[in-house]
C-alpha cells in the first residue's frame, strides 16, 4: 500500500513541470496562465490593499519562459461592466524577471480582471489575474 | 369606604395623567428603529470618516503658506483683476451660496457652458473642472483669469494690478520672496494661480448628519446611529443597492475623482456640443500648465502620473466629472449643464434614464430605477443627509 501511494506520488511530482514553483516566495498573486504554456507570473501591487479611485504600482515576476522576453504589458478590465481602466499603464523591466508597472487605477468596486500579455521569441502569452476590489 | 373610594379615584387619575405624559414625550429611538443590513453597513462605513487628512500639493510651492493663503484670498474677491472691474472669482463662486451661483449656467463677463461647480474640498483632487481639463487647483484657477467670458483678464493687466498696489505688492513678496515685477507678467500669472489655490484649499466642509450616522456605526452604537431618520435609511439602502450609487459615488467625498457618462445630453445649443472629457484631455495635454511642465515646483513630479498615463477613449466624449455629493442642498442646479434644478429631478433622471442616450461602448451599470414616489422620496432625504449647511462651508 505504500509502495502505491509512492509511486502515485512520485507520478504526480513528474506531471508537475519544473516552472511551476518557479516564482520565488512573496512574489504575490500568482496569475493564470494558459493551457501548456511555460511562463509563470505573480503580482505584487504598492500599495497592497488598493482603493477604489486611488492610483497604485504594481509589481510583476515572470519566471519559466525559456526565451529571452522581448515586451510586457498590463492593462485591467471589468468584464461585467464592459470597460477598462481610465489610464494607459506602462512597464519597465527592473531585471531578474521582474517588471514595475505604474499608471494603475481602479475607479469602480468590483471584480477587475488583469492582463499581462507577455511577448517572447514566439506567440504572445497572456496571463490574467481576478481581483475583487471594495 | 368613601376615603378608600375617593383614593382609587385620585390613583386612576394620576395613572391618566402619567400616561398623557409619557405619550406627549418624544420616543427615544431604538437600536431597532435601524433599517440596514450588516452589509449595507459595511458600505456605508466606507463614506468616511469626514473630514479627510489632506496633504500640502507639492506642485505648488506656496500651498499652505499663510502669506500666499491670504493674498489668495484678497484677490479671489478684488475685481480689479477684471478689466471691466466688474467680475472677480467670487461673482460666479459665491461663499453664501455654496461657493457657486445658483444659475444653470455660470455667467462672469458673459455666460459660459456649464454649471458652476462649488469650491470646497478640493485639496489634493486629480482632475479639475467638469472636464478635467487641468491636472491641479492652481493650473486651474488661471483659466478663468484668461477666459473672455469669465474674468476676461491677462497676464500683464493681472501683474500691473498688482504691482501698482503697495498691499497687494507686499503680500505678493511675503509669498514667493521676490517682487512682482522682476519676472515676466506670465510667470507671474501662474504665482497668482498659485496663491489663489492655496486660499481655495482652505475651503473645507464640515460633518453632516450621515457623518454622525456613519460614525455611530463604525463605534457600533446602534442606538445613536437610530437618530438618523428612517427615510435617509432607506434612501442609502437604495444608494448602496439596487442604485449603485456608490460605483462612482464612492468613499468620503462620494466621488472616484473620474469621469461618467450618466446620459445628460450635450448639446450647449443648436449646431455645438459639449465633448466633455474629451476635449478636456486636448487641453490638458496642451497646456503649459500642466503636471508635466516647467511650472510645476515638485521635482520628483509625483502628482504627473495621472496626466502621464490618461488614455484618450471613445467613451471619455460626452462624459463628465462625478461630482461630490457633499453640501447638494446648496449648489443647486446640477448636472454639468444645471439642468436639473432639483435633487428630486436628479433622483428621477436615474429613475427614468434614457438608454438610448448612453454611449453604445460606455457604461454597463445603469439602467432605469423605475423608483416609487417613496423610494425617490427616500433618496433626496439620503442625500439631503449630506449636506450640513452654508456655515459649514468656510475657509479654515
Amino acid at each position: 500500500m505504500r509502495s502505491l501511494i509512492g509511486t502515485i506520488a512520485a507520478l504526480c511530482l513528474l506531471a508537475t513541470p519544473a516552472f511551476a514553483d518557479c516564482l520565488p516566495k512573496g512574489s504575490g498573486l500568482q496569475m493564470k496562465p494558459p493551457p501548456q504554456a511555460n511562463l509563470r507570473a505573480a503580482l505584487a501591487t504598492t500599495p497592497a490593499k488598493i482603493a477604489v479611485g486611488q492610483p497604485f504600482n504594481v509589481e510583476i515576476r515572470l519566471c519559466g519562459e525559456d526565451v529571452p522576453i522581448q515586451s510586457v504589458a498590463i492593462d485591467a478590465t471589468m468584464p461585467a461592466h464592459r470597460h477598462g481602466m481610465n489610464y494607459t499603464p506602462s512597464v519597465v523591466a527592473m531585471g531578474e524577471g521582474r517588471y514595475q508597472a505604474t499608471g494603475m487605477l481602479f475607479h469602480m468596486p468590483g471584480r477587475w480582471q488583469v492582463v499581462v500579455d507577455v511577448l517572447g521569441a514566439k506567440t504572445p502569452t497572456r496571463l490574467t489575474l481576478d481581483m475583487d476590489i471594495r | 369606604m368613601r376615603l378608600q373610594k375617593r383614593t382609587q379615584k385620585a390613583l386612576r387619575l394620576a395613572a391618566s395623567l402619567l400616561g398623557a405624559v409619557l405619550l406627549a414625550l418624544p420616543m427615544a429611538p431604538a437600536a431597532s428603529d435601524l433599517v440596514l443590513t450588516e452589509t449595507e453597513i459595511a458600505e456605508l462605513l466606507q463614506h468616511g470618516p469626514w473630514p479627510m487628512q489632506k496633504s500640502l500639493d507639492p506642485s505648488n510651492r506656496v500651498s499652505g503658506k499663510p502669506e500666499a493663503i491670504e493674498l489668495g484670498r484678497t484677490l479671489f474677491f478684488d475685481k480689479r483683476l477684471s478689466p471691466s472691474g466688474t467680475v472677480s472669482c467670487a461673482t460666479c463662486h459665491q461663499p453664501e451660496k455654496g461657493w457657486t451661483d445658483g444659475l444653470p449656467r455660470g455667467k462672469g463677463l458673459a455666460q459660459v457652458d456649464r454649471n458652476t461647480q462649488p469650491l470646497f474640498d478640493l485639496a489634493r483632487q486629480r482632475w479639475f473642472g467638469w472636464d478635467g481639463r487641468t491636472d491641479s487647483l492652481w493650473a486651474h484657477s488661471i483659466g478663468p483669469i484668461l477666459d473672455p467670458r469669465e474674468i476676461g483678464s491677462s497676464a500683464g493687466h493681472v501683474a500691473q494690478v498688482i504691482g501698482s498696489d503697495p498691499a497687494l505688492s507686499d503680500g505678493y513678496q511675503r509669498s514667493f520672496g521676490y517682487s512682482i515685477g522682476s519676472l515676466s507678467a506670465d510667470a507671474a500669472l501662474v504665482d497668482i494661480g498659485k496663491a489663489l489655490a492655496a486660499f481655495q484649499e482652505t475651503i473645507t466642509s464640515g460633518p453632516t448628519a450621515f457623518d454622525a450616522f456613519r460614525d455611530a456605526l463604525a463605534r457600533g452604537d446602534r442606538s445613536a446611529a437610530a437618530n438618523y431618520p428612517q427615510s435617509a435609511q432607506r434612501g442609502a439602502q437604495l444608494f448602496v443597492g439596487r442604485g449603485k450609487c456608490n460605483f462612482c459615488h464612492v468613499g468620503p467625498a462620494f466621488t472616484n475623482g473620474e469621469f461618467g457618462d450618466i446620459g445628460v445630453p450635450f448639446f450647449i445649443e443648436r449646431g455645438r456640443v459639449d465633448p466633455g472629457r474629451q476635449g478636456g484631455i486636448e487641453r490638458l495635454k496642451a497646456s503649459p500648465y500642466n503636471q508635466l511642465g516647467p511650472f510645476n515646483d515638485d521635482p520628483a513630479k509625483a502628482d504627473a502620473w495621472a496626466t502621464r498615463h490618461v488614455a484618450e477613449l471613445h467613451s471619455n466624449f460626452g462624459s463628465f466629472k462625478v461630482p461630490t455629493l457633499r453640501n447638494l442642498t446648496q449648489t443647486a442646479p446640477y448636472m454639468h449643464n444645471g439642468s436639473k434644478a432639483t435633487l428630486t429631478d436628479v433622483v428621477r433622471h436615474y429613475s427614468e434614464i434614457d438608454l438610448e442616450r448612453l454611449h453604445a461602448d460606455g457604461e454597463r451599470i445603469l439602467e432605469p430605477l423605475k423608483l416609487t414616489a417613496n423610494e425617490i422620496g427616500d433618496l433626496v432625504a439620503f442625500l439631503e443627509s449630506l449636506s450640513a449647511g452654508a456655515s459649514s462651508i468656510k475657509p479654515k
